[in-house]
């Protein structure tokens, strides 16, 4: 079946959906503000009511720092896929640092101790791994399920075109 | 000589059932009875069989007078060969179907062979005495049942028994009226006329030949024998038939009274058989002078000869149609015509015969307009059409002639499209009440002829004016189909010798049936010229079977193997193949059985055909979806990487936080 005709009505759509709508865009930029203030918030809280809890968390949290430098992407995936990681991999530490006491005295405990940067860092790589593997399988399944649509759908015309004859197509026999 | 082929090859051959009494020898010809047209065969009464008879074998291209011989079997005249037994015979030597003839055969044979021949003449008071009264008995008892004999000439004159000494006038009805008359036994008029053409006639033209008969018979010759046709028939316009019939030739006593009477020119003074009657039976009647024509005061030059009278002018115009045409537009004849033949009437009728004309088509404009005009000059004269020329109750003769290659179908036609007969209607003083039904025939007639459907045209108009000519379609000619009730029986006799020809209903057996089957309605045939031959199979397939149920019979296994073979075709008309398949898988059992109404309903079956449409419009729809979601999948395709990779940080994301709830949750509980 051809589908050569339809070349045109495909570069038409897929220039009209090209640029973002520039409520989304604003939407997007006031989400990532908000974070950024509630995040500045807490660690200014943080650190005026437990100093050395918040010197883990900013140590701890510098891949996320990073991911969110790096991530481009409007809804931040990057960011949120490597920031949740990172903070389960901090959660061990601050909880250490809780049941022992929030001073620096702790916070020396934990941050001498190379197991818990290799959990903090780790979980925070575990998050990189999945944000770039992830879209690959995810793409790999869509173009299989995309796959067998068509040929059923093939299928199913030839069927019809055995049936009632290229008639049934709409479109004239040649000779 | 298609009489010829009849009698080829019959040596050896057993005899031919003709009904149930009488049987025909083919291997006994009888050179002496055969006719032009029919050959003469020894045939035997199974209830008499000392009895003297023969039978006709007709040629196939003359139909036969249906109407007469039912008369003149009715009659038993003693003076006219009566006919026993008639029918539709298989014939071996032709390997065909020959209507054929059973008459009493007479002791005495034919009086000449031809008319060239001599023979001794015969004496005035035999003729008055012995010879004529039988004759005229006979001739009367036939003018009073609506007859005409129509084949009174010395070469059809039988002695009845071995003494000589009384005739019977010969066979009339093996052949259409007067085609077998030399035109020195016709009347001018109908000597006019093309053999197939001269028509039924009246008892004055019979009268006529009568006179003529009776020259012959008394001098023993045929005076005018060193004559052409043309010579005798210019002759008798110019001097009258009377003295150019005789040539000089002088006749003395009372016999010259009759024969004035007879061979009168004017069919109004022409004796009748009252008249020659009365004359036998001793009352003389004053002799008729010749009626004096109308002749002009100064001659009309035309194509270098002169002429004098309106009726030999017309005659020179209907032979010469282009120099006619150049005479008729040039001013000169018009005014000779007012000032020189000053004939009224004549004059009147040329105005309408030129006035007529400008209401006509382009196409055979001047042929039509000296048609017209011959008409006006001479009204008792046949309709003349480029050399078509018919007396206007002998069209339907002439057709038939015409359809078996003895003539122009297509001047026929012309003629009777351009109101040729409705004018020389309009040309007669005084409209004879039997020709009336013609002039109703022809306007009805002219309709038929217009419609280009098989069933109308030409061919349904032969059938019209001729209602017992066999069918003359080439697939069943040979039969000799006269009812339509016979026509699926010759099919199926055709079809057993050709099973594997393809098999067409053409235009002759749509329009036989068209007029033969009153019941038939004018859709039947819409389907026969459709464009789409699986229409036009599912059209002779219609007919057929709506015949068969009507008039059976009620299986014709070969014909509906014929048409079987057509059939995939009409089969093909459904849309779904399933249903393709399983039809074509079945019709050769339904075929084997020769009903063609079991047939018809089998592949067009109404509740299928609806059935199939709605299927096929559910799969159309069915396409249209699918076809514009694989369009949506094609469109999408360029778009797909970069929404699988919005989805796969999406699901990264998701996955991410579900993993730190879950180790989050773990750390807790473990360090509570």
């Amino acid at each position: 079946m051809a589908r050569g005709t339809t070349t045109a009505k495909t570069t038409a759509k897929t220039k009209t959906k090209t640029p973002t709508k520039p409520g989304a865009q604003r939407r997007g930029r006031n989400t990532g503000s908000a974070a950024v203030t509630l995040t500045v918030i807490v660690i200014v809280v943080l650190a005026l009511t437990a100093l050395p809890l918040c010197l883990l968390v900013i140590g701890g949290m510098l891949p996320t720092a990073v991911a969110v430098v790096v991530d481009r992407h409007q809804r931040r995936y990057l960011a949120r896929t490597v920031g949740a990681m990172n903070l389960a991999g901090v959660m061990p530490g601050a909880l250490h640092m809780w049941e022992a006491g929030i001073t620096f005295d702790s916070l020396q405990q934990v941050i001498n101790s190379p197991y818990n940067w290799l959990v903090m860092y780790g979980a925070a790589a575990v998050g990189w791994v999945l944000y770039f593997c992830v879209p690959p399988v995810v793409a790999m399944v869509i173009e299989v399920r995309v796959d067998e649509t068509k040929h059923r759908l093939e299928a199913q015309a030839k069927a019809l075109v055995e049936e009632w004859g290229e008639e049934v197509t709409g479109r004239k026999r040649d000779g | 000589m298609a009489d010829q082929q009849v009698e080829t090859g019959t040596a050896g051959k057993p005899p031919v059932r003709l009904g149930e009494r009488f049987e025909i020898h083919p291997d006994r010809p009888l050179p002496d009875l055969r006719s032009p047209n029919a050959a003469g065969f020894v045939a035997v009464d199974r209830d008499r069989p000392t009895a003297s008879m023969f039978g006709l074998v007709c040629d196939a291209d003359q139909p036969p007078r249906h109407d007469v011989l039912a008369a003149l079997h009715g009659l038993r005249s003693e003076a006219l060969l009566a006919p026993h037994e008639w029918g539709v015979v298989d014939w071996p030597a032709t390997g065909r179907r020959h209507f054929a003839i059973i008459f009493d055969r007479p002791t005495g044979g034919r009086v000449v062979q031809s008319l060239t021949q001599t023979v001794a003449p015969m004496h005035e008071d035999e003729l008055i005495h012995h010879v004529l009264p039988p004759l005229i008995v006979s001739l009367r008892d036939l003018f009073a049942a609506g007859f005409t004999h129509r084949a009174i000439r010395p070469n059809n004159l039988f002695w009845r028994d071995a003494a000589h000494r009384t005739l019977a006038l010969g066979d009339c009805v093996s052949a259409p009226p007067a085609v077998l008359q030399p035109v020195v036994c016709e009347t001018i008029e109908s000597g006019m006329a093309m053999p197939a053409g001269r028509g039924n006639g009246t008892p004055s033209e019979d009268l006529y030949s009568l006179g003529v008969t009776i020259i012959f018979l008394l001098f023993g010759r045929n005076l005018v024998a060193s004559l052409s046709d043309d010579q005798i028939l210019a002759e008798k316009i110019g001097r009258g038939s009377y003295y150019a019939l005789l040539r000089g030739e002088r006749l003395n006593g009372a016999i010259i009274e009759v024969l004035r009477g007879l061979l009168t020119d004017d069919p109004r003074e022409r004796w009748n058989v009252q008249d020659v009657e009365m004359w036998l039976e001793g009352r003389r009647l004053s002799p008729k002078q010749p009626a004096l024509v109308k002749r002009a005061a100064r001659p009309f030059e035309f194509a270098g000869h002169p002429f004098y009278t309106a009726r030999a002018l017309g005659y020179a115009f209907s032979r010469d149609t282009a120099s006619a045409v150049r005479t008729l537009k040039a001013p000169d004849f018009e005014i000779w015509m007012q000032r020189s033949l000053c004939d009224e009437d004549r004059l009147k009728m040329f105005s309408a015969a030129v006035a007529e004309g400008h209401d006509v088509g382009a196409g055979g404009h001047d042929e039509r307009l000296v048609a017209r005009v011959c008409i006006a000059l001479d009204p008792a004269a046949p309709v003349r059409y480029k050399g078509f020329s018919a007396a206007i109750d002998g069209f339907g003769t002439a057709l038939v002639a015409a359809f078996r290659g003895r003539g122009s179908v297509q001047q026929i036609a012309e003629a009777m499209g351009g109101r040729l007969p409705q004018f020389w209607f309009s040309a007669q003083s005084g409209l004879k009440p039997e020709l009336v039904p013609f002039l109703k025939s022809f306007e009805r007639l002219r309709l038929h002829l217009e419609d280009r459907r098989p069933g109308f045209g030409i061919e349904r108009i032969v059938y019209e004016m001729n209602p017992k000519l066999h069918c003359l379609s080439p697939s069943i000619e040979a039969e000799y189909v006269i009812e339509a009730g016979d026509v699926l029986t010759a099919l199926e006799r055709v079809s057993e010798k050709r099973k594997d020809d393809d098999f067409q209903v053409d235009r002759h057996l749509a329009a036989f049936i068209a007029t033969r089957y009153r019941g038939a309605g004018t859709d039947w045939f819409d389907s026969l010229h459709h464009q789409d031959p699986a229409q036009r199979v599912l059209g002779a397939l219609y007919l057929l079977a709506r015949l068969q149920s009507f008039k059976g019979p009620s299986a014709v296994p070969a014909l509906a193997h014929r048409l079987g073979r057509q059939l995939p075709l009409v089969i093909d008309r459904y849309h779904s193949r399933t249903r393709r398949k399983r039809l074509k898988a079945e019709l050769p059992k339904i075929v084997g059985k020769g009903n063609l109404a079991d047939m018809l309903a089998f592949v067009d079956n109404a509740a299928d055909r609806v059935r199939d449409i709605q299927g096929f419009q559910q799969a159309l729809r069915d396409y249209a979806v699918i076809d514009r979601e694989l369009d949506l999948l094609h469109l999408e395709a360029p778009r797909r990487p970069e929404r699988a990779a919005e989805l796969g940080a999406r699901y990264a994301a998701t996955t991410a936080s579900l993993l730190a709830w879950i180790i989050a949750l773990s750390v807790i509980v473990t360090m509570s």
